[in-house]
């Protein structure tokens, strides 16, 4: 009896773990983009469903779930970088006036999917089948591929940000935007590249979600209030920050998913991270742009 | 504005029963939008978490007539106080916060009320919500009853009214100055001798009460609550009907709802996908009108 | 008794010192002035007694009263007013509602909605005043942000005589001012301050030694000299430090 609950514990907290590895590669995005850019994405979790979405039709007209891993990125891309240059610069650097912008992005992203893919939830099959036993759970197989391409993904972000002169680059500009451009750095081109990667970033996300969710045009309402969270909890572009808390609030969530419903663990959650926040008021969000 | 009342007063008689039904959630959207400019458009404090208020307003009068056969009066009023004990206690912890935190936390709070209503359905229903059978309402003698349509708009009406009056009288007041010159410059407002955090959460409980006003008379509309009043979209909804409309004003909100119900009824009906019109009406305003509208936000 | 009383005062920014042990001792009634060269504290000092920044040390009184580390809105209910090297008004108020607005807050119920804006009459009197003390009558229902810079400068000192201080501090008020502007602006200091205690940062020396009654000036966060207008002229190191030899 005790052995049965524990390993029904630890196999809430491993998917918790797992969920948080997806909402630290979306907060990474949002970091980044806000960051660099000044930009509160509110359309950030819209990305997310796009991701998910293209997963789905790519899976419904190719009949492989891996393809989208690739097709996907570079979709996305293909928005993203007009949607930067065409829509949002005038608007860079006003945090309000950003998220109400975005907003107004967010009912377009999302309608746009309701009228092409249609309101009603879809799922996909597994890609993987076969499951893990680990300590006595029988753990999805396809689960593990999620955390194991994230972690994949997020150390390559962090090799690119510390060890390449153009993640360099991006460092600095989202130290201080004046002094890059002193220094002779495109700032333009940082600007387009960021958003491409906040974007995509959130956009794979959706895809390795997409089989262990349900694919809905409301999905990305879901989770870009936990990535707000982990992002200003985590610390302004750190990535061992923005893993940190997405990892803990995933693992909390999850635990607290086996006592309590799972609105009522989310809002635990979202309860306790208030409480944070209110002690921790100079976090980044707050240092930075006063 | 006064004369938009004649014409609203005069347009009850003549109005078909449809637009007239219309009408009256128009009218309990433009108290919540006043009140959302109290403390958007007068302290420039961008809360998401006004939908919280709109909810409380609502459960408030649904639950008082079901458990406490309070009557309708009574029920709105414990609804508009309910407004405002919530607005204080979500306010001493929110008000203090910086921009982007005093965003964020609202949007938590509006979060975490429509989990816990959703997961809370022995009191609130859930998704499904609660019904309400509306009693007779007696003033001095005379029975009202909100089933007949005509009643039921003039009932609306005086409490838009009603509304609008006391909100424009707290504006044009000293303490709408004094908002206004915390909105303008927080720093120099505290300097001459204001208490920047009072007059933020004055403003802000203020705003509460009158969305949970506006909450309470949208539930006697609908007759029923759930959960999805508490839901994010009411939180954003009144930004975009005072950026719309234009900030600070009061009547640019009003003005902002009846737009969006336009698009809402009348758009839908031969696009269902309006809102994508509605997302590209917020970028054009905050692309061409900065000045007029967001002039304040984008001047600092 | 000295009005405003500055003890020791240190303020430090991480690692960098501000201000070190600043003492500060203004008599009521006098026209006080600050100089040093850029950098030296100056509007730090201002920053520390008006309550904007709180000290790391020291001691600030006000007519006898602690004042250290009160918020700003406490201490200008105790009789201090400020202006800002840069104007800081409120740029869709116009003269005179910004003017209301401080007189405002002296009021028992400076909130009372049922109050009115146009009917007080002692309010608006005195606001009318202050516009005419100032200058600015002929533009009273212009915005703030509508007037020149000269206007402006004025306009904040306006803002904070509306508090009716006993002590104000005037940050800077020619700088950046056309010179027919600063004249009337230092007339205007002059005839202030035979009403009131005045503490006056200023980047002329000039102007200075000729309005002040007694001279401070800080360098590198202290107090390097202290005394009457001759004496501060004679001052061998003030002469190194503003004439660089």
């Amino acid at each position: 009896m005790a052995s049965e609950v524990a390993s029904a514990l630890l196999f809430y907290l491993v998917n918790g773990l797992i969920w948080g590895l997806i909402i630290a590669l979306i907060a990474l995005g949002l970091s980044f983009i806000f960051g660099v850019m000044g930009i509160v994405n509110m359309a950030h979790g819209d990305l997310y469903m796009l991701g998910a979405v293209f997963a789905y039709w790519i899976f419904s007209a190719l009949g492989n779930f891996w393809l989208s891993l690739l097709i996907v990125p570079v979709a996305i891309g293909l928005l993203a970088a007009p949607t930067e240059r065409l829509i949002l610069r005038p608007f860079e650097g006003h945090p309000a006036v950003t998220m109400i912008a975005t907003a107004g992005l967010s009912f377009i992203l999302q309608q746009l999917v309701l009228m092409t893919y249609g309101g009603v939830p879809k799922e996909l099959p597994m890609p993987l089948q076969g499951s893990f036993d680990f300590l006595g759970v029988a753990y999805p197989l396809y689960r593990l591929f999620i955390a194991a391409l994230s972690l994949v993904i997020i150390a390559s972000v962090w090799l690119f940000l510390h060890r390449t002169d153009y993640g360099i680059l991006v460092r600095a500009s989202m130290q201080d935007k004046e002094i890059a451009s002193a220094m002779g750095i495109n700032v333009n081109t940082v600007l387009v590249f960021t958003f491409v990667l906040g974007c995509v970033l959130a956009a794979v996300g959706g895809v390795l979600a997409a089989p262990v969710t349900q694919v809905f045009y409301l999905m990305g309402n879901d989770v870009i209030l936990l990535c707000f969270i982990v992002v200003i909890i985590g610390g302004l572009g750190s990535l061992g920050g923005t893993l940190v808390a997405a990892l803990v609030l995933g693992g909390v969530e999850g635990l607290l998913a086996y006592f309590l419903s799972p609105t009522g663990a989310r809002a635990a959650v979202f309860a306790f991270m208030v409480g944070v926040l209110i002690l921790r008021p100079q976090g980044l969000f707050g240092t930075q742009r006063g | 504005m006064l004369f938009g009342f004649f014409i609203l007063t005069v347009l009850g008689v003549l109005m078909p029963r449809g637009p007239r039904s219309l009408a009256m959630q128009t009218m309990a959207f433009c108290i919540f939008a006043m009140a959302y400019d109290l403390c958007f458009g007068y302290t420039n404090q961008c809360s998401l978490g006004h939908s919280v208020f709109f909810g409380v307003g609502a459960y408030g009068v649904v639950l008082s007539l079901l458990h406490l056969q309070s009557g309708i009066l009574l029920g709105l009023l414990i609804a508009f106080v309910a407004g405002m004990v919530v607005a204080f206690l979500m306010g001493s912890i929110c008000v203090r916060l910086t921009e982007a935190y005093f965003v964020i936390v609202t949007a938590l709070f509006s979060a975490i009320f429509h989990l816990l209503s959703l997961d809370m359905t022995w009191l609130t229903g859930g998704d499904d919500g609660l019904s309400v059978t509306l009693p007779d309402i007696s003033v001095g003698g005379v029975r009202l009853s909100l089933y007949d349509p005509m009643t039921n708009y003039y009932f609306i009406l005086v409490f838009f009214l009603a509304s609008y009056l006391l909100m424009r009288r707290i504006t044009e007041a000293p303490l709408g100055k004094v908002f206004i010159s915390i909105r303008e410059n927080e720093k120099r407002a505290a300097f001459l001798g204001y208490d920047p955090f009072r007059y933020k959460l004055a403003a802000f409980v203020l705003s509460g009460a009158f969305t949970a006003l506006a909450g309470s008379i949208y539930a006697l509309t609908l007759r029923y609550a759930t959960a999805d009043l508490f839901g994010l979209y009411w939180s954003i909804i009144p930004i975009v009907w005072c950026l719309i409309g234009g900030v600070g004003t009061l009547v640019g909100p009003c003005i902002g709802v009846a737009l969006m119900f336009f698009f809402q009824y009348y758009v839908s009906a031969w696009w269902t996908h309006y809102l994508i019109l509605f997302g590209v009406l917020i970028l054009v305003i905050l692309r061409t009108s900065r000045k007029g509208l967001l002039g304040y936000l984008l001047g600092r | 008794m000295a009005i405003l009383e500055v003890r020791e005062i240190t303020k430090n920014f991480g690692g960098l010192t501000a201000l070190k042990d600043v003492c500060l001792s203004v008599q009521e009634g006098e026209l006080r002035g600050i100089i040093g060269p850029n950098g030296a504290g100056k509007t730090t000092l201002f920053n520390v007694i008006s309550g904007d920044l709180k000290p790391t040390g020291g001691k600030v009184y006000l007519q006898g009263e602690d004042i250290t580390g009160l918020p700003p809105h406490k201490i200008c209910k105790k009789g201090l007013g400020r202006t800002f090297q840069l104007t800081m008004v409120f740029p869709e108020l116009t003269v005179y509602e910004s003017i209301w607005v401080g007189i405002n807050s002296r009021k028992e119920k400076p909130w009372d909605p049922f109050r009115s804006f146009e009917k007080d009459s002692d309010v608006s009197e005195r606001a009318e005043e202050l516009c005419r003390i100032v200058g600015l009558y002929e533009k009273r229902d212009e915005l703030a942000s509508n007037l020149s810079y000269g206007d402006q400068k004025a306009l904040e000192i306006a803002m904070a005589l509306s508090t009716d201080p006993a002590v104000l501090l005037l940050d800077e008020p020619t700088q950046g001012v056309s010179p027919k502007e600063a004249e009337g602006l230092i007339e205007l200091i002059v005839e202030l301050s035979k009403r009131m205690t005045i503490v006056l940062i200023e980047h002329s020396v000039d102007v200075v030694l000729r309005l002040c009654h007694k001279v401070t000036v800080l360098n590198e966060g202290r107090v390097i000299a202290e005394g009457s207008p001759e004496e501060i002229s004679r001052n061998k190191e003030v002469q190194r430090i503003y004439l660089g030899t």
